[in-house]
């Protein structure tokens, strides 16, 4: 068997492995990696898959989707897509829902940002979000529903939101592939650059970021993602 | 004499390089002597123990473009400003002239923005308080300019707020206890207390909860027993909902045993230095408690701010990001490092260093001449007066 067939073997059982430590069981769906042939080291990053859902189940708001195992494979196609340029994968895996108080809701959108004096600060609530229920094997990656931003400027669309340098991403149930790895490249060191072409930069028509990135940009990601896993293996 | 053109071409090149060397050096801005406006005593600086960080970040360089009708009214340089800021966060069109927008605002209290605001206070408060408070497309860039008023305890900007405070809107409540925060009055503790929502019906209350607990906290005239209730009463609420400290509740308390402390230096020392699981909330607490020790004048927090500084230096050494500290040179290189609702945090640890190293010599403490430079680069050291006149925005 040539070497590299064994990185998907090895990605499986770190996988299948993360989703026994985590205590956040994959419900069945392991989708494959993908791996690029051009890639002599690859980094493959696991994320788990948040549902966020109000507490009451007659209160509006959470996430619709349903997370089939076709959905998963979806999204981490979408993200490994992107970030193959990087020689960066992700697995992606079902994680714990989380149920949220009424007061993480505003008539059924998530608010994920307040305007706040000199600067954007996250939610206070998101905030808690984050430090109650990360899961500390995996990036989480929170599926929302509809998710919102409190005091900005009227025409301000939002469709997602992350941590800079640290683990946490919040996406509305729409999120594209591109912003989902968007989103990642925030974790990932990467802040927005105004770049119109760049992943971190830029919008198409529909709001979906473009999906270039630089070679600087890969060079912070992987030195970030490597933090990731030894922290992920701890 | 076969190396003679060699020799010769080696000379040149001497020449040459020596040559841009002392153009360079006649170029590099002086190091300037360091007059941060309210700084107490000046003590000889005490040697850095701080890992080795990346070069400061130069002065402004006069090949930067420089922006246009220096001679303009204030009044129209708050506008300009104010405009250039709405439209770096909404990425809207900028005026054509403007080159660097991202000089006019970044994460830290340095933007010509903020500057402007803060060297024409009065000017800015008629500019944002009437004709971009009332336009829903203006009021965030509003609301940046009074914050900052606020910080400076405006006059009339507490006028403003005091009356906001009595509206029913949560929204607008909370952003005035946000502003009202800098007032210590004795009216204004019931008047907090009495915004706090009996019921949490949504986010917004949630928010102004949240604002309204860490508000009545760090202020003196709010009746202990009464905040002590509250605090207990959501607590326990969080608790039941499943996230604990979905309130702030934790932090309110840290904030009022602050403020009710025999000795509020030590108080505030233990603050500064206090680690838990949220490093986010640990760096904003440590930049409250420094400020509040500057207004306090308890000189003795210094060491624990420094402290503090150490801390994170060492930990952006460990995590390979002593580079986070070079916000220009990051600017320069396109990243705009302005207020965004896209992604949070990244340089928290660059931008609490910033604010922490101006509150240590606010403190009267001592900052190494690299610290100073690093500082200035950031508009943080002298008035904002000094830095308008350098950019060419304001007349000398």
């Amino acid at each position: 068997m040539p070497r590299s067939a064994w990185i998907p073997v090895g990605s499986f059982a770190l996988a299948l492995l993360l989703s026994q430590l985590t205590g956040t069981p994959s419900r069945g769906l392991l989708a494959r990696q993908a791996t690029h042939p051009s890639c002599p080291d690859p980094i493959t990053l696991p994320v788990c898959v948040r549902p966020v859902r109000p507490k009451n189940k007659d209160d509006r708001g959470g996430t619709r989707m349903d997370f089939s195992a076709e959905t998963l494979k979806g999204i981490q196609d979408g993200m490994s897509g992107v970030w193959a340029r990087c020689c960066v994968f992700f697995i992606v895996t079902l994680g714990d829902a989380v149920e949220l108080p009424p007061g993480a809701y505003k008539k059924g959108k998530l608010p994920v940002a307040n305007s706040d004096g000199q600067t954007i600060t996250p939610n206070r609530g998101l905030t808690k979000l984050f430090e109650n229920h990360n899961s500390p094997k995996c990036l989480n990656l929170y599926y929302a529903g509809d998710v919102v931003a409190g005091g900005l400027p009227a025409g301000q669309d939002l469709k997602g939101t992350a941590l800079n340098n640290d683990n946490g991403m919040i996406v509305d149930d729409n999120a594209s592939g591109a912003l989902n790895a968007h989103e990642a490249g925030h974790n990932l060191g990467l802040e927005d650059n105004g770049d119109p072409s760049n992943l971190m930069g830029g919008k198409d028509t529909n709001g979906h970021p473009p999906t270039a990135l630089t070679d600087a940009q890969c060079a912070i990601a992987r030195g970030r993602a490597k933090r990731y896993l030894q922290a992920f293996a701890q | 004499m076969k190396g003679s053109p060699r020799i010769l071409g080696a000379g040149l090149a001497v020449l040459l390089l020596g040559g841009l060397a002392a153009r360079l050096w006649i170029r590099s801005p002086e190091p300037r002597p360091s007059a941060p406006a309210p700084v107490a005593a000046n003590p000889p600086p005490a040697p850095s123990t701080a890992p080795r960080e990346p070069a400061p970040p130069p002065h402004p360089s006069p090949r930067d473009p420089r922006p246009a009708a220096p001679s303009a009214p204030p009044r129209e340089l708050l506008k300009r400003a104010g405009d250039i800021l709405r439209a770096i966060f909404t990425r809207g069109a900028l005026p054509p002239d403007v080159q660097r927008p991202h000089d006019y605002a970044t994460n830290l209290p340095a933007g010509y923005f903020q500057l402007l605001v803060r060297a024409f206070p009065d000017e800015a408060f008629e500019v944002f308080s009437t004709e971009y408070l009332g336009d829903p497309e203006k009021a965030t860039v509003a609301y940046w300019a009074l914050g900052e008023l606020a910080r400076l305890r405006h006059g009339p900007t507490f006028d403003l707020f005091n009356a906001q405070l009595d509206g029913g809107d949560p929204v607008r409540a909370r952003q005035a206890l946000k502003a009202l925060a800098n007032y210590d009055v004795p009216q204004l503790g019931p008047r907090i207390l009495a915004r706090v929502p009996e019921e949490i019906e949504d986010a917004d209350d949630a928010d102004l909860l949240r604002t309204a607990l860490l508000v009545a906290a760090s202020i003196s005239s709010v009746d202990p027993a009464a905040l002590d209730e509250r605090i207990g009463r959501y607590d326990r609420k969080a608790r039941e909902e499943g996230i604990p400290d979905f309130y702030d509740t934790d932090e309110a308390r840290r904030r009022a045993a602050v403020v009710r402390a025999a000795d509020p230096a030590a108080a505030l020392a233990e603050l500064v230095r206090l680690d838990t699981r949220s490093h986010r909330d640990d760096l904003d607490r440590a930049v409250w408690a420094a400020e509040r020790a500057v207004r306090g004048g308890h000189a003795a927090v210094a060491a624990a701010v420094r402290e503090r500084i150490q801390k994170e230096l060492e930990r952006l050494r460990a995590d390979d990001r002593l580079g986070d500290l070079d916000f220009l040179g990051r600017q320069r290189q396109g990243s705009p490092d302005v207020p965004s609702a896209g992604a949070f945090g990244g340089y928290e640890e660059a931008r609490a260093i910033a604010l922490l190293r101006r509150a240590v010599l606010n403190l009267g403490g001592a900052l190494s001449d690299e610290e100073k430079r690093w500082l200035d680069g950031l508009r943080l050291l002298r008035s904002p007066r000094e830095y308008l006149v350098e950019a060419g925005l304001i007349a000398p």
